[in-house]
């Protein structure tokens, strides 16, 4: 079936190329005075041999490439003129004359400008960018070992929010564009080497979601080894991502592997071992203190809690579960080719130990890059990626995640017994929770994913202006989590052990067909216009089995569980995507530049009735550097304006919303559970696309001799046709709501980054500095007046017209009641409240503390952020840094809400010593009081604490050996490094870390911190050597 | 077909290329592979049974049967919540979570029940099968809207199911309406189920006990008295011998008493067991053999509350009952915890308590897991219609009566407790009855209720509570008012 469809492809490719490309001869040059000519390339500065370059006699398809030491080897006849490219050199030609030996050194090309980046559908000169992207260069991309993507691109593209929503090795990430155009998902698309991937993260979502509720789920594109990538573009502006259409509305993320040149082969090896530790703990209550808060309010009385000098600090539990965890890196990539074949090859792998016990990540990939060419006119090639992950997940962002329940756990309870043995909890009081140890490494949750993301072009030149390009690509994961509860029995407490076994099939492909234009009319007037077609089609399949009484703790299969216990499930589903577009660029004389881009989608998301979005966008563009009355200055090197304007679309919505649907529903009957059918939705025929329409006005501007780099971008991004699910009342059966298209959204901006070269020569430093100030605000939510969003049922944040997405909403903390005079003169609470209560503010002046009296109460979106990037060089030595900032953002620490609750008898933040009693009236910390009666803690801005924080996120300082050194080595480069990652942070946060992100990428959830896995500290060494 | 690309699409895509567009709708449409879509449902008998039975389904959930004791045993004088005060100190307010779970649950019920009444006309099911899911539907129907007219008062009246084509804010119906909206679909499904079926299933011998128990509500007894006399006389009905049978698993599940329950089933999807184990076991016994057990429903106690009103107060002795109904220092009960040769309810008390429930708590086992135990949910038993029949009868007489047959009757109930038979019955002999034999079973609070306001809240007092009369109902959930304008909150809140 598919065969067919790639046969019907083939087919077509041989109609379309064979018109012309291979009914082309070869050259042949039957000269009479052929000679074999030498020679070695070197760099003109620093007399450096250059390896791998090209060398091809003008106006044949014959040619060289320098080897090792920068020697060719070419036969030539005189009169012919041999032309030296090397990327980043300028090209050089040199005409043979009768000399058998040619030495030629390139200069290196200064124009920056004219370094070349990937845009949708293909490459284009920076010059000739009309819209707005960040580029991120292999070599930023070096500079710091990281285990995922995400974090290679954070504080390095303005206009670009990364955060990790999990400390956890592997742990998920959001990537914000532009602010948050969308309630619903607000994630870019990332396009791998051509293949379009939605980082959904619920592919790679833990077992422990069904079990305990909502916790964060891992990031799916972790499959992703860093190490392979060569480059990363960041379309931001609408004319940049209106090739993508329906796909584009938040941004898009380009990543483009490395591939092989032609030259000798390349052997590296990089590789590094780190080290990694949490930050700093939370200061919770040691045992002798907690025995004196215990005994101030005893449930019952401990013996032990007697004589509180005698007891010891007991057992800090932040240090049981926290640990040095050891990371771990090696790849190996082979790369080289021939003149028309060029190749790499990896092998990486990565283990990453999580600094809590039992996390842990590991990665084992490898890619496979091939391009040839047939004959000069036509070319093919492939990249395949492959992947496979495992990892060790404990249970966070959950109350009774390990984090969160290590702050509560008492500290009179031991770890273990005598015997190595879990402890049980001995009294009472200890009962609270699972022995946080023991949850973590005793029960068992792992993921595993295999992931192929393999793409195949080829390409043919029609003509010398026209160019056939297609591509398939799939993209394959296979993703696997396997739950295991252990039996035990300790004290009061036993549990039955249970496996569940999870497994999702994802699958998809991609075909694409492109023809370029490339022609320049008179000099002046160049044209270069695409124009394409594109098929998708993707699915998903998901199984899930459990059993539970397994024989024991050790073999862990479900055909051992209790086969009358044993419960299976499972879905479907499939969507397609049909695609048109083209792009025009038009410029004139280098001066004027013109990007027309227009996009059809058809989306098998969408019913019927709206099946189709057309996406337009046009973007202008002015080199006034280029303009004759501006030649006489010297010191400016570019100066172009932009401006841009288009309409892109969201259409990551659920499956199938358009349509009522039934779904299977567990009933009883019996002792038997059978399965009855019930409406699952209430469905909206007329769902749409989400729009995105947005402005974008930049300048980009390079002086002295392009040693100083401005580019600011200044936007505005109106979302609309926001798809929200309808807010119904109860009364409606709780069928799932229908998505309409209501909302609207703003973000407004301004971005603005600097790079300069401060000195060159022996000591080269540069510095770059983004900054980026984004405003967001909801214009529009249709007849939903607010969107409440909860964590564990709890809810955290509110959304209303006016203000920006996803707000903190709660009550307003007005000092702490001192007497009880004062709470009968003040606004009535309840009736249990107290001296030494939380005094809430009466919003609305009616005498009583109600729902009604709560208030927006903090924002988690960030004012801005500016990050500081340095890099330095002298001789063999390199180092760099950045600095991040996140400025005037808020964080809810609802972990507070427990730690300083007075709740049960777990244990309290040290901050509660100060509490409220008739002798130390405390005017920040309430009375303890069980059960809480007067709600002290319900959500209010007690808990919202200040999330700004500036952090040295990467220090690198790396050596690289000479070149005598290496030589004797067998090398061509050889460089070490020490690195730290998150050294320093400055924050006012009583938390674990000041970064919390976001919720499962939830766009209505951002800096809740509910026992999120901290943030680690690391450093590295590291060594990379080529061969 | 469903797993792979299909052929056509493949082909599809092909000629795509040439004619651009004339198959991409081909391509792009998709039909769900794992939901069937709602037009090629509901047209056959079997599928008639199953959207049926998926109406039990929101009987079964946490929402309905699980977690009601929140709402409508917590305010009685025979109970109250370890923790969260507020309602028993009937100061709740309307962004109480339970009370929206009371609330959607039943309407859930409700929505679902609406589906089979819309979509079975217009199937092509025997007639037959028509007439009772649609009786069945109505009787479903009607004992969601009885909870909430008698939690919340007049609730607004949906009969169809939603879509985005109808207004989906209703407002509030009078009590009346709703009253006579209940009357209407019980009467149809007593005329139209049958006498018997099999798994606990509506029958018209339920319609017609949760019909008498609505007229007894509106103090209509000639009503009630007739249809629980149909339902005696029906013969289909007797108590099982011994009250400790109807609270051990499995003689508990579908006995000859039963009228109508909840079914479940333990350690199967979730949602599916019986939960209140997990509410009413007293905490860290180890009796439940999982991490539950929370003590979160208590007796009123004479410690606590007014001495003479509580539980603990309303037994003769011996009476078998109160055994089943709470554990009391010193009870041994041997099916709990069995490992260690049974359970004894500790001298001081558990959890801070010093009394538990004992109904629906039935120990570990291979069928049990975390919130989940087998034992059926008893909603309607036969000894109901049984007093139902005699406060009728009683009423009818002016208050009291010494008619034999009714005498024997409840005196059948007495014997099997293990105590004297009475000689006469009034009010008061009656409304302790009822106490006894349902207590924890959410029917006292709504005792309660049908007193009249003066005097529930008088009780209410004597037992030590503060309220008003407004406070008798609940307020209508603060988010349903929030998304609903047309929705009146109750005066009081």
């Amino acid at each position: 079936m598919k065969q067919t469809y790639l046969f019907g492809v083939s087919l077509l490719l041989v109609l379309f190329t064979s018109i012309n490309v291979f009914a082309t001869p070869s050259p042949s040059t039957l000269g009479l005075e052929v000679r074999t000519i030498t020679g070695t390339v070197t760099d003109a500065e620093t007399n450096e041999p250059l390896i791998g370059v090209n060398i091809l006699i003008k106006g044949t398809a014959s040619g060289g490439v320098t080897d090792f030491d920068g020697n060719y080897a070419i036969t030539a006849e005189p009169g012919e003129v041999l032309i030296f490219s090397y990327l980043g050199y300028l090209t050089t030609e040199y005409k043979v004359q009768n000399q058998a030996v040619i030495n030629v050194s390139l200069e290196s090309d200064a124009q920056a400008l004219d370094e070349v980046v990937v845009v949708g559908y293909g490459t284009s000169k920076r010059s000739d960018v009309t819209g707005s992207l960040s580029s991120i260069s292999s070599e930023e991309l070096r500079e710091v070992p990281v285990t995922g993507l995400d974090q290679a691109i954070l504080g390095r593209a303005a206009g670009v929010q990364v955060t990790q929503n999990s400390g956890a090795p592997g742990g998920g990430v959001s990537i914000r564009v532009r602010g948050i155009g969308s309630t619903f998902t607000a994630e870019p698309l990332y396009v791998i080497d051509g293949i379009p991937v939605v980082n959904d993260n619920s592919s790679s979502r833990s077992q422990y979601d069904g079990v305990e509720g909502t916790v964060q789920s891992s990031n799916t594109l972790n499959t992703i080894n860093p190490n392979d990538i060569e480059s990363i573009e960041i379309l931001k502006d609408a004319s940049a991502t209106a090739i993508y259409g329906a796909r584009g509305a938040n941004g898009v993320v380009l990543i483009t592997t490395k591939r092989g040149k032609a030259g000798r082969s390349k052997v590296s090896l990089e590789t590094y071992v780190g080290t990694q530790r949490l930050v700093r703990k939370v200061d919770v209550l040691n045992l002798r203190e907690y025995a004196e808060y215990y005994n101030s309010n005893p449930f019952v009385e401990i013996e032990e809690f007697e004589d509180v000098d005698l007891l010891g600090t007991g057992t800090d539990w932040q240090e049981e579960i926290f640990r040095r965890a050891f990371n771990y890196n090696t790849q190996l990539t082979l790369s080289g080719g021939s003149e028309r074949t060029q190749f790499a090859l990896s092998g990486g792998f990565n283990r990453n130990e999580g600094i809590v016990v039992g996390s842990a990540f590991e990665r084992f990939s490898g890619r496979i890059n091939l391009d040839h060419q047939i004959n000069d006119k036509v070319r093919l090639g492939n990249s395949v990626t492959f992947a496979r992950t495992k990892e060790d997940i404990t249970l966070q962002d959950n109350t009774r995640g390990v984090v969160y329940t290590a702050l509560l756990f008492v500290p009179a309870a031991p770890v273990r017994n005598a015997d190595g043995s879990f402890a049980a909890p001995q009294d009472e009081i200890e009962l609270n929770f699972i022995n946080p140890v023991s949850q973590a490494l005793e029960t068992s949750d792992i993921n595993r994913k295999t992931r192929l993301l393999a793409n195949f072009y080829f390409e043919a030149d029609l003509m010398p202006w026209l160019k056939y390009r297609t591509e398939f690509g799939t993209d394959l994961l296979f993703a696997g989590q396997t739950t295991f509860f252990p039996s035990f029995e300790r004290g009061q407490i036993s549990q039955r052990s249970s496996l569940i076994v999870n497994k999702n099939e994802n699958r998809f492909w991609i075909n694409k067909h492109l023809l370029t234009f490339n022609k320049t009319f008179s000099e002046k007037h160049t044209f270069n216009l695409l124009t394409g077609f594109e098929a998708q089609e993707g699915g998903f399949e998901f199984l899930f089995a459990s059993r539970n009484d397994l024989p024991n703790n050790s073999n862990i299969a479900l055909n051992l569980g209790d086969a009358g216990q044993q419960n299976n499930g499972g879905g479907s589903g499939d969507f397609a995507l049909v695609s048109y577009f083209g792009r025009a660029n038009y410029t004139y004389s280098d001066r004027y530049q013109l990007t027309a881009t227009l996009r059809a989608d058809g989306s098998s998301r969408f019913g019927p009735n709206n099946r189709y979005g057309v996406f337009p966008s046009a973007a202008f563009a002015w080199r006034l550097s280029n303009e004759s009355f501006l030649e006489s200055w010297e010191k400016l090197d570019n100066l172009k304006v932009r401006f841009g304007y288009g309409a892109v679309g969201n259409q990551e919505i659920d499956l199938n919303s358009f349509a009522a649907n039934v779904g299977g529903v567990a009933a009883v009957q019996g002792d038997q559970v059978i399965t009855a059918f019930a409406p699952g939705n209430i469905p909206n025929p007329d769902v749409q696309w989400e729009s995105s329409y947005q402005l974008n006005l930049g300048i980009d501007l390079g002086l002295f001799n392009n040693r100083v780099e401005i580019i600011a971008d200044i936007y505005t991004r109106r979302s609309d046709d926001n798809l929200l699910p309808a807010l119904l009342p109860s009364t409606a059966g709780g069928l799932a709501a229908p998505f309409i298209n209501i909302g609207e959204i703003t973000n407004d901006g301004i971005e603005l980054t600097l790079n300069t070269q401060n000195t060159t020569g022996a000591f080269d430093w540069s510095t770059s500095i983004n900054y980026t100030r984004s405003t967001n605000i909801v214009t529009n939510l249709g007849s939903n007046g607010s969107l409440v969003a909860t964590v564990e049922g709890l809810p955290v944040t509110r959304t209303e017209v006016g203000r920006p997405i996803g707000q903190f909403y709660g009550f307003v903390v007005d000092g702490i009641f001192q007497t009880p005079a004062e709470v009968t003169e003040s606004p009535f609470q309840t009736i249990d409240t107290r001296a030494g209560d939380i005094k809430f503010r009466d919003l609305n002046d009616d005498g009583i503390i109600n729902a009604d009296d709560q208030d927006f109460i903090g924002n988690p979106l960030p004012d801005f952020t500016a990050n500081i990037s340095n890099r330095f060089s002298y001789k063999g030595f390199d180092a760099n840094f950045l600095i991040q900032g996140v400025f005037g953002n808020e964080l809810l620490n609802i972990v507070r809400r427990r730690t300083e609750s007075f709740e049960g008898f777990g244990n309290q933040s040290a901050v509660i010593l100060d509490r409220y009693t008739p002798a130390n009236p405390s005017q920040t910390i309430p009375r303890a009081a069980p059960g809480d009666p007067n709600g002290n803690t319900r959500i209010s801005d007690r808990f919202i604490e200040d999330g700004t924080f500036v952090r040295l996120k990467n220090v690198s300082l790396g050596y690289r050996f000479p070149k005598a050194i290496t030589k004797k080595l067998n090398m061509s480069n050889l460089r070490v490094y020490v690195s730290g990652q998150n050294l320093i942070t400055i924050t006012e946060y009583s938390g674990f870390d000041p970064e919390v992100g976001s919720f499962n990428q939830n766009p209505l959830i951002n800096n809740v911190d509910n026992g999120r896995y901290p943030t680690s500290r690391a450093f590295t060494f590291g060594l990379n050597a080529d061969f | 077909m469903k797993l792979s690309f299909n052929l056509r699409n493949g082909l599809c895509v092909v000629t795509l290329l040439f004619l651009l567009a004339s198959c991409s709708d081909e391509f792009l449409e998709r039909a769900p592979d794992d939901q069937i879509n709602t037009n090629q449902f509901y047209r056959t008998a079997s599928d008639l049974e199953s959207a049926t039975l998926a109406i039990y389904t929101a009987f079964q959930s946490q929402q309905f049967f699980g977690e009601s004791w929140r709402i409508d045993e917590t305010p009685s004088d025979d109970s109250r919540q370890e923790f969260g005060a507020a309602i028993d100190n009937f100061s709740v307010t309307a962004g109480a979570p339970e009370v929206l779970s009371y609330w959607s649950g039943r309407y859930r019920a409700i929505t679902l029940a609406n589906v089979v009444l819309e979509r079975a006309p217009l199937s092509e099911a025997p007639q037959e099968v028509v007439d009772r899911v649609m009786a069945e539907a109505s009787f479903l129907r009607a004992i969601s809207y009885y909870d909430l007219v008698r939690i919340f008062g007049g609730v607004p009246l949906i009969s169809a199911p939603p879509s985005l084509d109808q207004d989906l804010l209703f407002p509030r119906s009078t009590v009346d309406e709703v009253y006579d909206f209940i009357k209407a679909d019980l009467n149809f499904a007593a005329a139209t189920l049958p006498l018997e079926r099999d798994f606990g299933r509506a029958t018209s011998g339920a319609a017609k006990s949760y019909l008498a128990s609505v007229h007894l509500t509106l103090r209509e007894f000639e009503s009630t008295r007739d249809l629980a006399r149909e339902v005696i006389n029906s013969g289909v009905y007797e108590l099982v011998p011994d009250y400790g049978d109807l609270w051990v698993h499995p003689s508990s599940d579908n006995n000859s008493e039963s009228v109508f329950e909840i079914q479940y089933a333990g350690c199967e999807s979730w949602g599916t067991g019986n939960p209140r184990q997990a509410f009413f076991a007293p905490w860290n016994q180890g009796i439940t053999k999982n991490t539950d057990g929370w003590g979160s429903l208590v007796p009123t106690d004479p410690a606590q509350d007014n001495p003479g009103t509580t539980a603990a107060d309303v037994w003769e002795e011996n009476d078998a009952r109160r055994y089943w109904s709470m554990m009391e220092p010193g009870n041994f009960y041997p099916t709990l915890n069995p490992g260690d040769g049974g359970y004894t309810y500790p001298n001081d008390g558990a959890g801070g308590a010093t009394r538990n429930i004992k109904k629906y708590v039935i120990g570990g086992g291979s069928n049990v897991c975390f919130m989940s135990t087998p034992i059926n949910g008893s909603m309607m038993r036969y000894s109901e219609v049984i007093l139902m029949y005699a406060e009728a009868v009683n009423e009818l007489s002016g208050g009291l009566s010494l008619n034999q047959e009714v005498l024997d009757l409840v005196n059948s109930i007495r014997i099997r407790a293990e105590v004297e038979p009475l000689e006469f019955l009034d009010r008061e002999k009656i409304e302790l009855e009822r106490r006894r034999e349902f207590m924890f079973e959410s029917k006292r609070w709504f005792d309660i209720l049908r007193k009249g306001n003066a005097q529930a809240v008088e009780l209410m007092r004597l037992s030590g509570r503060t309220l008003d009369e407004t406070k008798l109902i609940f307020p209508i959930p603060a988010s349903e008012l929030e998304i609903n304008p047309n929705l009146e909150q109750n005066p009081g809140y």
